[in-house]
């Protein structure tokens, strides 16, 4: 018994150590990201930003937008965070009121199109949104080219999409062709396709031979090539967008002076170089060439993609979706 | 005599109601209020609303979603039964070898690292998978789709079959086989003994069983996110909000709806388990069937459900070997080095794990026996309170307990986000029902006789509890703090939105590989949590001195 209550007595006190360790580091210089890229990407980050600043921590903590934005909505009377990294440009033309506006040295390197016109957010990736086809299920020239045909009847049981209501990539592919074509044709997609519940599924289970066809980001598709799957990417010949993602700093964030530092960082051409390199994206930037591999800009119809109206049409698509959705 | 003025209880009590005010009622007062406030909005006496609640009324996928979590929770309840009372029955009645290895190899589905069980699911039975592509091409079967309500149930089934099997095998093994005797020898046939003897003596445990299962499913969002596809439940709804739609509210009050289906469960429970009938007696035999027919089909029966139920795992450890994976059906490269490269990701995180959780683990044994204690024992008027406010976080959904948290301790007065306590107490919270549960149980079959003994001895209240009640209870404990242990070990839902950096945990490690695509390194994670956790069950038994079953009675 007495070894048991010794024991405890340990384990409690190592973790009020651990805590208040905690709160030493907090007091050097610091900045909490909340991440939603890949832990590898954003670990090349960690390590370059600490080496051109020592003694700095970056404190990373990884979610979905979704939790991360939740979490940055609930803790905004007392926010933990400094800086969002990473979710669809839309995901913060939501929520504006939680981020701060900050003229970065870097925002010259940004298209107007490409950062908020307050400096809440610069461009971090940008992507086009294409069709990924398993070859060996279905051959190319059999494969729909562009997002009307998605509509036809050929292709009933044949789609993969993410549900737009839970997946940003998801709900920009359905903002996109409704704003191009119209609820009609959407509707009949929506009928055509099977909805998953993650942007993962969508394109994992192509991959894997679960379904033909899938709506995904095109880097999503080259990445499946180089691991060795039999697939290849259709950028619909009606036209695509592309749809950006950023980053932004979190208005009363508790390290202000570090958060704008690290937020120069990941906007400047040395990250953006790491995140074409690693993770086949293309950057927002003006000066980056994009990854080898993927299909030229030139090659491709080029539509624009209004990430006002996405934001400010979300509730409304989303609850058309759903009555679509439940007549299924 | 002389009554003494007896300190200790007095604290013990007021500490507990402290407790469960603070840290199960005030973060479920928070649920309520977002519930009622309006999207965006701060709560205030003006503004309260039940807008949330309307789509339940309006929406039909809002219905259909309802329907669909009571269809699939209710047949995976059903499935489950299936699954384990034939195999309970068996480890319990028919001499048959391996039991301890069957017993540990139970708890496994239980304690499946987060998401990556499911998508194991999909490699194995999708439309391309291992089994579905090696059926097709030796006999041409087409199995059927996993996609949907069958493969929801399916799966749900597995995972959580082993509540029941645990508890029933626990409830045969305590009941004296000489009443089944005595009927057969009366000249009862064995169907009949079954009928009128077996079953009735163990029905409450399958029914507390049942009851789990069907909870434990109604809260799954693992299963229906990754095998549902469009078939939608009330938890992929309440993500659905948060994810989709940023909202909160419109999600706690998914998760309130969510509670009082659960709460309709738990009083069908209250009920079933009121005619419990005595039969546990502290000289139970094992007399069991040697006949080779009962054996064989036993054996078959169990080790075809084992099986079944660790195919996912199975799936998982071979995905941890595989540095090469592409269009293959199996891998085309194999090695260690998934392992070498989640090394020193394993260490850092699963210390934080293995504190987080055995904090968490503690506050519930020592919560969970006093409360459990006042509420067997005590003529507290409010009882029934005390039993609402501890099931009730169980049954919410993490991300949704998670939400509670944020929103009650990130303001004045008690501010705990950015620290180790927050974890510590949400972990307790969803938690502590697990030993309230088991603790109750066990006091009620001590006989309050010996604590009257003791007491006119001259101990104290405390002492009395330490040398008598404490030990006496032990092993209900310890098998409950287990369990406790080992489901948080792979706990994600609340800790991805209350974890800090300093305190990142294993699964939110496993989220992360996950979350990048890289389902090898992933699985070499869960396996070594798993392996973990197999380790820390058996070395609890093996401390014991007693197998799982007794542990899990």
């Amino acid at each position: 018994m007495s070894r048991h209550a010794h024991w405890l007595k340990n384990a409690l006190a190592g973790a009020a150590l651990a805590a208040l360790s905690a709160t030493g580091a907090l007091a050097a210089d610091t900045v909490v990201v909340y991440n939603t890229i890949s832990t590898k990407v954003m670990q090349a980050y960690v390590d370059a930003f600490q080496k051109q600043n020592p003694g700095t921590t970056v404190q990373v903590v990884s979610g979905g937008s979704g939790e991360l934005l939740t979490r940055i909505r609930a803790e905004r009377n007392n926010p933990r965070g400094d800086v969002f990294v990473g979710p669809d440009a839309d995901v913060f033309d939501v929520a504006l009121d939680l981020f701060e506006g900050y003229k970065s040295p870097e925002a010259s390197a940004f298209s107007a199109d490409a950062q908020h016109k307050d400096g809440k957010y610069y461009g971090f990736s940008t992507n086009f949104q294409a069709f990924i086809v398993n070859t060996k299920m279905m051959p190319l020239d059999k494969a729909p080219k562009t997002w009307t045909d998605l509509a036809k009847p050929e292709f009933k049981g044949k789609i993969l999409m993410a549900n737009p209501a839970q997946s940003g990539s998801a709900y920009s592919q359905m903002h996109q062709i409704v704003k191009m074509h119209g609820w009609d044709v959407m509707e009949k997609i929506i009928a055509n396709a099977t909805f998953v519940p993650s942007s993962k599924l969508a394109f994992q289970n192509v991959a894997k031979g679960e379904m033909p066809i899938g709506l995904t980001s095109e880097f999503n598709i080259l990445q499946s090539k180089e691991e060795g799957f039999a697939v290849e990417a259709v950028y619909p010949a009606d036209g695509t967008a592309l749809i950006i993602d950023a980053n932004g700093i979190i208005k009363g964030g508790p390290n202000p002076a570090t958060a704008k530092k690290f937020l120069d960082f990941i906007s400047s051409k040395q990250a953006h170089e790491i995140l074409v390199q690693v993770d086949k994206r293309r950057s927002a930037r003006k000066d980056v060439a994009p990854p080898p591999g993927l299909t030229p800009v030139s090659a491709i119809k080029v539509v624009a993609y209004d990430t006002v109206s996405a934001a400010t049409d979300r509730t409304k698509s989303l609850e058309t979706f759903d009555k679509y959705f439940s007549r299924k | 005599m002389t009554a003494r003025y007896e300190l200790a209880p007095i604290i013990a009590g007021v500490l507990a109601i402290a407790a469960a005010t603070i840290f199960l009622g005030y973060p479920l007062a928070h649920v309520v209020i977002n519930a009622v406030t309006p999207h965006g909005q701060d709560p205030a006496l003006g503004n309260l609303t039940v807008r949330n609640f309307e789509r339940f009324f309006i929406s039909a996928s809002y219905q259909r979603a309802l329907w669909n979590s009571v269809v699939s929770s209710g047949g995976a309840t059903l499935l489950a039964a299936a699954f384990a009372v034939p195999m309970a029955y068996t480890v319990a009645r028919v001499d048959i070898a391996w039991r301890p290895l069957i017993l540990a190899l139970s708890v496994v589905p239980l304690i499946a690292p987060p998401f990556i069980g499911a998508y194991a699911w999909i490699m194995l039975l999708g439309n391309n998978g291992m089994i579905t592509q090696t059926i097709l091409s030796i006999f041409g079967w087409r199995l059927p789709s996993i996609y949907g309500a069958f493969g929801v149930i399916v799966a749900l089934a597995l995972s959580y079959f082993p509540y029941i099997f645990l508890i029933v095998q626990g409830a045969l093994a305590a009941t004296d086989p000489a009443i089944e005797e005595a009927a057969s020898m009366a000249g009862a046939s064995r169907a009949r003994v079954l009928r009128t003897i077996t079953i009735p003596m163990i029905a409450p445990a399958i029914g507390a069983g049942m009851m789990l299962v069907f909870i434990k499913a109604l809260g799954d969002f693992g299963v229906p996110s990754i095998l549902g596809g469009e078939y939608q439940v009330l938890p992929t709804l309440i993500y659905y909000q948060i994810h989709g739609f940023f909202n909160l509210n419109t999600g706690s009050a998914i998760a309130i709806v969510n509670l009082l289906l659960t709460i309709l469960a738990l009083a069908i429970l209250s009920a079933i388990s009121r005619r419990q009938v005595a039969t546990l007696s502290g000289t139970a035999r094992a007399t069991r069937l040697t006949s080779p027919a009962a054996r064989l089909a036993g054996n078959t029966y169990i080790w075809l459900v084992l099986i079944l139920s660790l195919l996912p795992q199975a799936m998982v450890l071979l995905y941890s070997f595989a540095e090469r994976w592409g269009d293959t059906l199996l891998p085309s490269v194999y090695g260690f080095d998934n392992y070498r490269r989640v090394f020193g990701e394993a260490l850092a995180t699963t210390w934080n794990t293995v504190l987080l959780s055995g904090a968490a683990t503690i506050a519930c044994l020592a919560f969970g026996t006093i409360t459990a204690y006042a509420t067997v024992r005590g003529k507290a008027v409010a009882r029934w309170a005390l039993d609402l406010t501890i099931m009730l976080p169980f049954v919410l959904p993490g991300l949704v307990v998670g939400v509670a948290y944020l929103s009650a301790f990130n303001d004045p007065p008690i501010v705990l986000t950015g620290t180790a306590a927050i974890l510590v107490f949400a972990y307790f919270t969803r938690r502590v029902a697990f030993i309230f549960r088991s603790a109750a149980a066990a006091i009620g079959q001590v006989d309050n006789k010996l604590e009257e003994a003791s007491s006119i001895c001259g101990a104290t209240w405390g002492a009395t509890m330490r040398r008598v009640m404490v030990p006496l209870i032990g092993p209900a404990l310890i098998a409950g703090g287990v369990l406790v242990f080992a489901t948080l070990i792979g706990e994600i839902s609340a800790t991805v939105l209350l974890y800090s950096a300093q305190w990142k945990t294993i699964s939110i490690a496993i989220y992360e590989l996950v979350n990048a695509n890289d389902l090898a390194k992933a699985s070499a994670l869960g396996t070594l949590c798993n392996a973990l956790t197999l380790f820390l069950v058996l070395l609890a038994s093996g401390l014991l001195g007693r197998n799982m079953s007794e542990m899990f009675r």
